[in-house]
């Protein structure tokens, strides 16, 4: 994966290692873990974004996915919070795979419109209570010619599972055997340890034989087709990844946070998702890390202006966008490789 | 069973939002087809156009006017403010330009008037005095430097533009006119005319007369003027218009007045059906966008239409399986003609291969 990105990581390693260690306060390490759990999903949409050259703004729905099925599947019936992180990766695996295989031979806007909708569709369903569900359920028992009350009867167990809009609280922490993760400090290492992990998955993907075949979907896929490069399930495969990745973030986001609600997973959270990968950096994964960390601190500093922290963050981002497209680690990059070639030019 | 009055009814109350997409779909179209970005502050325009027309009213009727002038003159002042707003916009953040032009020293100056204000505390008299101070400075710092991000912007760097636009946009709005939704009483009355048993409200009568001038002027102006028809040569080749002596860039900077007037003009009459608040945009950019996609991106007419379709579906929806789950039943019909149907309902598929995505 290259002497520079090996140099980074071990970089990043020990700054992961160094950090609580520095920084004892409990609220610093909160918002530090949240980026965590967000850098996690970006690494993802970096792979989709930045490398199959694919938008999704529906991983918000994926998201949600992993929390909702370790949080119902641990508070409600009692599985061990592993198996619910596992069976989460695998619902949304075959959700990836179903969604993916006609969502990716869309296009640009359309494929934008797809995922935000797939999204929403997602939230919808979290966000829908008992009677909702009751409903629905009589009015396709009527559609389908069941008996209305007996179709109502049979679901009725599964009603309310979300929790409707003011979700569930009681999600158990993460624990093995007889540990439990309950500082922040554990925490802290649990979520960036999990980047850490995926960083370096992404970077090996992105130097392989697929990585390469991704690059040029990305800059031409017609191109790349020609070259016997196998595209559609490539798109899907990445996708599939991407979804897997927001799914492990969504997991471990219920069982820090033991409660989850839909306004944690709505269509503003996709946008926020691809505007951290965008103000990183798309063209690499570190740019999706650098990103989420820059954009999750920056509202939390911005508190300092009450009620003005939106108008801020909203001119923050429209600065960074107009100056500096191409992200801050791209950025850097460039001024790098620039200092780089006058010293010896 | 559900009788035909019900249906009727369901119907009527989808027509009511159904315009309100078919407008944010019309803007959509309009600056896609000179720019071929996805403008995600659409929505705002909406808003603006609402929040800015209720406040005019509210202060007018203060001021004695009674509201035969008041409902005319503040409709003048939400579309005028809102068109400024929107052409604002492009100047600032979406022309490509190499050096920083006076509107960005503007847009520096009243962030710097802002933060004076708020983060220092100051009183408004030293406020502009430091404001005026550090713009000049950035003046003097900034004036020779050729910005290259500006100068070829990519969609994508475009489409996050507009998104942090619609952010800004929303929390200018919370900080003036406050967090809770506002009320308009209904321009005719509230007295229902019934219609094969089932009831509209004038105000929903008055929203279709107007919506139906609006798509007829704009089609108008498409059609028969010479400006109309140089936006529509810099949509069909922006390159080959330049070269026939068209304006491109006058052309979008009207593209981006005409989709902030037709937005603002939707906000305000349907304020007081569905009131108004600051956090009203995001929403209905994605069913306004959807509207635009399902009938064929690009397409004035068929976004105007599927606007409708959309609305009606979901009021149709809200009554017939159950309010929680009518934005899904949207999506999914949405999503269904994406797969089947990608060029949109009413978009042609040959042209939909040359389109620029």
């Amino acid at each position: 994966m290259g002497r520079g990105n090996l140099v980074a990581l071990i970089v990043f390693g020990i700054i992961i290692l160094v950090f609580p260690l520095v920084f004892t306060n409990p609220y610093y390490l909160r918002v530090m873990n949240f980026a965590g759990i967000f850098a996690i999903i970006c690494i993802g949409l970096s792979l989709l974004l930045g490398y199959a050259g694919q938008i999704s703004i529906g991983q918000a729905g994926f998201f949600a996915i992993g929390a909702y099925t370790s949080g119902i599947l641990t508070a409600k019936f009692g599985f061990n919070v592993w198996s619910g992180i596992f069976i989460g990766i695998g619902i949304n695996c075959v959700v990836a795979v179903i969604v993916g295989i006609p969502t990716l031979k869309l296009r640009g806007h359309y494929l934008a419109m797809a995922t935000l909708g797939i999204g929403e569709i997602i939230h919808i369903v979290a966000l829908a209570d008992m009677e909702d569900f009751t409903k629905l359920w009589r009015s396709l028992g009527e559609a389908l010619g069941y008996s209305p009350s007996a179709l109502a009867a049979a679901v009725q167990p599964y009603a309310g599972l979300t929790g409707g809009p003011s979700g569930f609280p009681g999600i158990p922490t993460l624990s093995l055997g007889p540990w439990e993760a309950t500082t922040p400090e554990q925490w802290f290492y649990i979520t960036w340890g999990v980047v850490f992990v995926f960083l370096v998955l992404a970077l090996n993907l992105i130097h392989s034989r697929i990585g390469r075949a991704l690059r040029a979907i990305h800059g031409n896929e017609e191109a790349a087709r020609a070259m016997g490069v196998n595209t559609p399930p490539l798109k899907v495969g990445v996708f599939v990844v991407s979804a897997a990745m927001a799914s492990v973030a969504g997991s471990l986001y219920a069982h820090y946070v033991k409660f989850i609600s839909p306004e944690s997973f709505s269509i503003n959270e996709s946008i926020h998702f691809v505007v951290m990968v965008a103000v990183g950096g798309m063209m690499n994964v570190w740019g999706a890390v650098v990103g989420t960390i820059i954009m999750t601190i920056l509202p939390e500093s911005l508190r300092f202006f009450h009620d003005y922290d939106i108008l801020m963050y909203g001119l923050v981002l429209l600065l960074i966008m107009m100056f500096m497209p191409e992200g801050v680690v791209g950025l850097a990059q460039r001024l790098y490789a620039s200092t780089k070639s006058n010293r010896s030019g | 069973m559900v009788s035909f009055a019900e249906i009727l009814q369901y119907v009527f109350s989808g027509i009511t939002i159904g315009s309100i997409y078919a407008m944010v779909g019309l803007g959509f179209t309009m600056i896609y087809n000179s720019t071929s970005i996805i403008n995600f502050a659409q929505g705002e325009f909406v808003m603006l156009g609402g929040l800015i027309g209720v406040s005019v009213v509210i202060f007018l009727k203060k001021s004695g006017f009674g509201p035969e002038i008041a409902i005319p003159l503040a409709f003048l002042v939400a579309v005028g403010a809102t068109v400024l707003v929107g052409m604002l916009m492009e100047k600032i953040a979406i022309e490509p330009t190499d050096r920083l032009t006076v509107f960005h020293y503007g847009a520096l100056a009243v962030v710097f008037y802002g933060l004076a204000r708020v983060a220092g505390d100051f009183s408004q008299v030293v406020s502009v005095i430091i404001a005026a101070a550090l713009t000049a400075g950035a003046y003097l710092l900034l004036r020779n430097r050729s910005i290259r991000s500006m100068r070829n912007p990519s969609v994508l760097q475009l489409i996050i533009i507009t998104i942090a636009l619609s952010i800004l946009l929303r929390g200018i709005a919370m900080f003036v006119f406050g967090k809770d939704p506002y009320f308009m009483s209904h321009f005719l009355g509230e007295k229902p005319v019934l219609i094969f048993g089932a009831t509209m409200l004038p105000q929903t009568v008055l929203i279709l007369v107007v919506i139906g001038i609006v798509v007829a002027l704009v089609g108008l102006f498409f059609g028969l003027t010479l400006t109309g028809k140089a936006m529509q040569a810099c949509s069909f080749n922006r390159s080959i218009a330049t070269l026939m002596g068209i304006n491109d860039r006058w052309m979008i900077l009207l593209s981006f007045a005409l989709s902030a007037l037709v937005g603002a003009v939707a906000g305000y009459v349907v304020t007081p059906i569905t009131l108004m608040d600051y956090d009203r945009g995001p929403l209905l950019a994605l069913k306004g966008f959807g509207a635009a996609v399902l009938g064929g991106l690009g397409n004035g007419y068929g976004a105007v239409a599927a606007g409708f379709i959309l609305g009606i579906l979901e009021g149709l929806g809200t009554g017939l399986i159950s309010s929680g789950y009518k934005d899904a039943i949207s999506l999914i019909i949405l999503l269904a003609v994406l797969f089947y149907r990608p060029s949109g309902l009413f978009g042609s598929a040959e042209a939909a291969k040359f389109k620029e995505f």
